[in-house]
């Protein structure tokens, strides 16, 4: 007796489909080779510096800004504002190498009084080394752990990105706890100078 | 007679189909492909780590990008992977490389200013014209030139001092590129 061919297709479908994998296996296994003989594995990343601008109009600003100016020298660092914005401080070398510890805490007591600036100016001397130079931005980058922790009021805002205001009219702030130190570094001899 | 029993069953089971189950040792596979997909991201950028280029160890975050790339290894200077300069190097008379002596000393006045290196100043300029000329014949080139980024990966040895790499930095900015990008070895923490 003949079946319906809409019985015929539901039997059909009962049926195990196996899929044939073994070509897609091979494939992959030659992505594989392919990808551990062109890939490096070293863990690599970039430091941003912008060049410096020069700008024959002074800008517009109500306040001088602190430009805090890290002068990498062989046997010291000093640390000043062009604007006198803070008080210059020398940190000598300890032994054969820099002081970064202390550096740091100087660094960290300054974004403590300016927990608004972000920017950096690096002046390293000439014969000085690139590794050196890299570990004062590691100094400088962020807020490590057992660091006293540093807060800043920043505006409440709602889920459109307003800010948020009292009924006076005032703008909601809340305390946000600041992670990074001096994160954005320009090196500001690029154009000469010592 | 029971030796002839077990012989018939093992060739009924030598005849059995049996199939592997691939299925988890796809995915496994595939999550190998995953991880060595996002290091090949990496290497992009083009990172050779030999002798004479050692990058300096950074506690920086994890940071990917583009960029032309300028190599500033113990004995030369390339740009986007071309050798454009060769440093002097002290050799003693076996031939070997004398300990403590000049290193990335450039080969004469006449490279470049005090500030500027000629032959990577050619080299960049060259890029940066070929960029403007593709950037022409397309059909809106004045949005095509806006998508110069200008941006350039330096990756330099633990050893240059400062003065080359100011030297660099000075000499692509004269060029036009303003953003420089330090690669460096992220520190395993």
């Amino acid at each position: 007796m003949l079946r319906r061919p809409s019985s015929q297709r539901r039997t059909r479908t009962k049926e195990d489909i196996e899929l044939l994998l073994v070509p897609i296996l091979d494939t992959f296994v030659t992505l594989i080779a392919f990808l551990l003989a062109a890939t490096s594995l070293l863990s690599v990343t970039l430091i941003d510096t912008p060049v410096p601008v020069v700008s024959a109009t002074p800008p517009e600003i109500k306040q001088k800004p602190l430009s805090l100016t890290i002068k990498i020298e062989l046997d010291r660092f000093v640390l000043s504002s062009p604007f006198n914005r803070i008080r210059k401080q020398n940190i000598d070398r300890v032994g054969d190498d820099q002081d970064f510890v202390k550096l740091h805490d100087a660094l960290l007591a300054i974004k403590g009084k300016y927990p608004y600036e972000k920017q950096i100016v690096l002046m390293p001397s000439p014969t000085m080394e690139y590794e050196d130079i890299v570990k004062v931005m590691d100094a400088s980058r962020r807020i490590e752990e057992g660091d006293p922790s540093l807060y800043v009021k920043e505006a409440v805002k709602d889920e459109f990105g307003e800010e948020i205001r009292d009924k006076s009219g005032s703008v909601v702030q809340e305390d946000r706890i600041v992670t990074d130190l001096f994160p954005e570094v320009v090196f500001g001899n690029i154009l000469g100078g010592a | 007679m029971a030796r002839v029993i077990r012989r018939r069953k093992s060739r009924h089971t030598l005849k059995k189909q049996f199939s592997l189950q691939l299925t988890s040792l796809m995915d496994a596979l595939m999550i190998i492909v995953v991880f060595l997909l996002k290091a090949y991201g990496i290497s992009a950028m083009g990172v050779v780590h030999t002798d004479s280029l050692q990058l300096p160890t950074s506690t920086a975050p994890e940071a990917v990008g583009e960029g032309l790339v300028v190599i500033v290894a113990k004995d030369k200077i390339y740009v986007d992977a071309e050798p454009v300069l060769e440093f002097l190097i002290d050799y003693d008379q076996d031939g070997n490389v004398t300990e403590g002596g000049s290193k990335f000393q450039l080969p004469g006045s006449e490279i470049g200013s005090a500030l500027s290196i000629l032959p990577v100043f050619d080299a960049l300029k060259k890029k940066r014209d070929d960029f403007e000329i593709l950037a022409s014949r397309t059909d809106k080139p004045e949005a095509a030139m806006k998508k110069w980024s200008g941006d350039i990966i330096i990756q330099a040895d633990k050893e240059v001092p400062y003065e080359l790499l100011r030297k660099i930095m000075y000499t692509a900015g004269l060029v036009g590129f303003n953003r420089f990008r330090l690669t460096v070895e992220k520190m395993v923490e």
